[in-house]
């Protein structure tokens, strides 16, 4: 069930109303229960693997708080986990290089390809509970009694597919308050799913039109053409993902909970990649950055202690987007980014022009599109059939049709609503208008998806992580 | 005395009636733009990209080209009406699925019975995983269409429910028709031009890509349905149908091709196939791209071909003068 999809729109119109008429005593209870259904609709037999992780994660909390052996219990937990992530996730590519090895020193060892579907929302559910048991460790929370407060915290619909991924103190009290129907919650639940749905269908779905298309035979297109469409990408990319988030921000806001904030407008507003870092995938970068880069680098240490740090939390970053070099090599990237922009001091100066700031934008969104190339194309040799035509000659640009120019309108209103709202998320910048421009862009949004949105588009790009 | 599971608050009446308010205003706009639109699309004769359709369920033409791109790109239909003394009309567009290609048919026969119909068979296998049913404008009024596309999506009926969808993505297409400039009627071709590089490099194969296999994920199988309803709907309006397997550069074999040779050979139809035609096959100045021809190339082939129809129409007339 996709968001954007009628099953969907069925599902949360019959939950929903449900859940207010539901006793406050059993709402988590019935949240759970559909946030399973929600999951098991994806695909049943990864329910079975939910479960258990559940129940692990739950009894490692249990053993961790007991205090015996604590070092021990964790080790087993993240053991665990981790396990659950390199099965399936990383075996197969594992497997690949192994195979890889044994060519090289010409041994007759051949490891089999395992048919593995990757579990949707794995990577997401599976952090969350690495982060809640390091918490109970570290003594920074309390093991929550009640299990069903914890299996909802790890399944909870709106998140668990694609993020943002939640932290177990901003989460579980929100489950525990009392559930009340409140306007306040409807209005703002129904402004982010709008904006979420815009993005995805006007704005992502029309441009994947054309990068598809670009990229899925990048040697038969122009110079113009495929530098144009690497900028699309990261523009596509960001519409979906943040278009994803504000959707299940939205609809959580429908039950009350507020999901934490996974975007603040990093294309239009960021100066630096350090600063994108900080406006993009929030809960990502900071899930690293509390349960990576602090615990193992501290936070006033040397100069070259941070640049392993940087490195470490971004080539693990890589590796969780995916397996395979490319996604290893974009983490390596962004580093360096990271690396050399604070060797150059760079976006670190305050006050500066307008347009010395135009310019770190634009340079930003330049470095951050490069690097994207590594996301978006499946292999090196993909990579390097870029890179030739990139390196060619030839200025004729692939304009695409339709689907471009109504992605070009989108985005420009997406762009425009961004720079505007900076730090702002759509739901508290349109609340604060006037009743008539709130509507005239209700009904705007509305009626563009009807009209130019790709209604009939692809899955969520994040769904594959 | 037990407290109520829920009370009705001004919050919960507050929502609910924004909610409607906000889903009549939007049905409102959608018929608005719905009748505008319509209004503007259905005017369309021809000349205008995205209104294949309309232009072509005007036209009163003798002989038929269906396909898709390759169809559009490379039957020069003046060449071949000056070869057969019929009027010839190319409806073939861009990535246009078996399922479209019914549709368009049954359309067409609401208001016109064409004499035959040529379809380019290359393009079969290209649209059928990812081919578009793009015939979305007449779903209200045609009940095959409507068939069509609630077969393609269960949950078209819903989406129908809201009338732009119908002109989804239409919009400029519509507004196109307001505007003065070319909208009269056109025989439908569109031809390329340039040719292939010398620096690019183009893989030749030789015979057939690989078994019939239409189970391979991807490939939807009630396109193979439709493609034989199509050929059905033809004979039970004693309509001929030609097949045509236009150049390729590389001499590429559709998948499907056995397939298309089988139903041919059963129904007796006529099948001109020029895939691995030496005039064409490795000739880089006849080609825009690996699939396509360029003008020059479809000039060649339409004269070609042309030349085969005329011998043809005139051998079926002189045996149903006997």
């Amino acid at each position: 069930m996709q968001f954007n999809s009628i099953p969907f729109l069925f599902f949360l119109l019959c939950v929903v109303p449900l859940y207010y008429l539901v006793p406050q005593k059993h709402k988590n209870v019935f949240l759970l229960i559909c946030s399973y259904y929600f999951y098991f609709c994806a695909k049943p037999e990864y329910l079975i693997l939910l479960l258990a992780s559940t129940a692990v994660n739950y009894l490692s909390a249990c053993l961790l708080e007991r205090g015996n052996a604590k070092r021990v219990v964790l080790y087993f937990s993240l053991l665990f986990n981790i396990g659950l992530l390199f099965g399936f996730k990383y075996l197969n590519f594992f497997n690949g290089q192994l195979n890889y090895v044994f060519q090289q020193f010409r041994l007759d060892i051949h490891i089999p390809a395992f048919s593995i579907i990757l579990p949707v929302g794995i990577s997401f559910y599976t952090f969350m509970a690495i982060g809640y048991l390091l918490d109970i460790y570290w003594g920074d929370r309390r093991r929550d009694r009640n299990y069903v407060l914890f299996s909802l915290y790890l399944a909870f619909f709106p998140q668990i597919l694609c993020g943002p991924i939640g932290r177990a103190k901003e989460l579980i009290p929100q489950f525990v308050a009392k559930s009340v129907f409140k306007y306040d919650n409807f209005s703002n639940g129904f402004r982010l799913m709008l904006w979420g749905l815009f993005k995805k269908i006007v704005v992502a779905d029309n441009l994947g039109v054309y990068v598809d298309a670009v990229f899925n035979n990048a040697s038969r297109h122009s110079t113009l053409t495929v530098i144009v469409a690497t900028f699309l990408y990261a523009f596509q990319l960001y519409a979906d993902f943040s278009g994803y988030t504000d959707v299940a921000r939205g609809i959580a806001r429908l039950f009350g909970i507020k999901l934490m904030v996974n975007f603040r407008t990093p294309y239009v507003n960021s100066t630096s990649v350090t600063d994108y870092w900080n406006r993009n995938h929030i809960s990502l970068t900071s899930w690293f950055r509390d349960y990576v880069y602090y615990p193992f680098i501290g936070t006033n240490t040397g100069r070259l202690k941070r640049y392993a740090g940087i490195l470490l939390m971004f080539l693990l970053s890589g590796i969780w987007h995916g397996a395979g070099w490319m996604f290893i090599t974009w983490g390596l990237i962004q580093a360096i980014y990271l690396v050399v922009e604070d060797l150059l001091h760079i976006g670190k100066k305050k006050n500066v022009t307008w347009a010395a700031r135009s310019f770190n934008q634009l340079s930003t969104f330049i470095l951050v599109s490069i690097g994207l190339l590594f996301f978006r194309l499946p292999t090196m040799a993909d990579l390097c059939t870029v890179a030739r035509v990139i390196a060619g000659n030839s200025w004729d640009l692939y304009t695409g049709g339709r689907a471009l120019v109504f992605a070009a309108i989108g985005l420009f209103c997406v762009m425009l609503l961004d720079r505007f709202m900076d730090k702002k998320q759509f739901d508290e910048y349109i609340g604060g208008k006037p009743l008539a421009a709130r509507w005239a862009c209700y009904l705007t949004l509305t009626m563009m998806i009807f009209l130019v949105g790709n209604i009939d588009g692809q899955a969520f790009i994040y769904f594959q992580f | 005395m037990d407290k109520p599971l829920f009370t009705f608050n001004s919050d919960v009446f507050r929502v609910i009636a924004k909610l409607f308010f906000w889903l009549a205003v939007v049905y409102l706009l959608n018929v608005i733009f719905y009748l505008a639109i319509s209004n503007c699309y259905l005017r369309l004769s021809g000349g205008v990209s995205g209104a294949k359709i309309s232009a072509t369920i005007r036209q009163k033409h003798d002989v038929f080209i269906f396909g898709a791109s390759r169809g559009l790109r490379h039957y020069n239909s003046g060449i071949i009406s000056n070869y057969t003394g019929l009027s010839v009309y190319n409806a073939a567009d861009d990535g246009k699925s078996p399922a479209y290609q019914l549709g368009l048919l049954t359309l067409l026969l609401e208001q016109h019975k064409p004499r035959a119909v040529i379809y380019e068979v290359g393009d079969i296998m290209s649209v059928l995983a990812r081919g578009d049913v793009d015939l979305y404008p007449y779903y209200y009024s045609n009940k095959d269409v409507r068939l069509l596309l609630n077969k393609k999506d269960p949950f078209s009926y819903i989406k129908f429910r809201f009338k732009t969808y119908a002109y989804n993505q239409r919009i400029f297409t519509g507004i196109r028709g307001l505007l003065p400039g070319k909208k009269t009627a056109d025989d439908g071709y569109r031809p390329l031009y340039g040719c292939i590089k010398d620096k690019d490099k183009i893989e030749y194969r030789d015979g057939f890509e690989g078994p019939d296999d239409f189970s391979r994920s991807g490939t939807d199988t009630s396109m193979i349905e439709n493609f034989r309803q199509f050929i059905s709907v033809c004979e039970s309006n004693q309509i001929q149908v030609i097949f045509a397997f236009s150049p390729t550069l590389t001499g590429y074999h559709a998948t499907c091709e056995r397939l298309i040779r089988s139903i041919a050979l059963e129904k007796k139809i006529p099948f001109f196939d020029y895939s691995s035609d030496m005039r064409f096959k490795g000739n880089r100045k006849l080609f825009k791209d690996v699939n396509h021809l360029n003008d020059e190339g479809a000039t060649l082939f339409s004269n070609d071909i042309g030349e085969k129809l005329k011998k043809l129409f005139a051998d079926r007339t002189k045996d149903a003068n006997n």
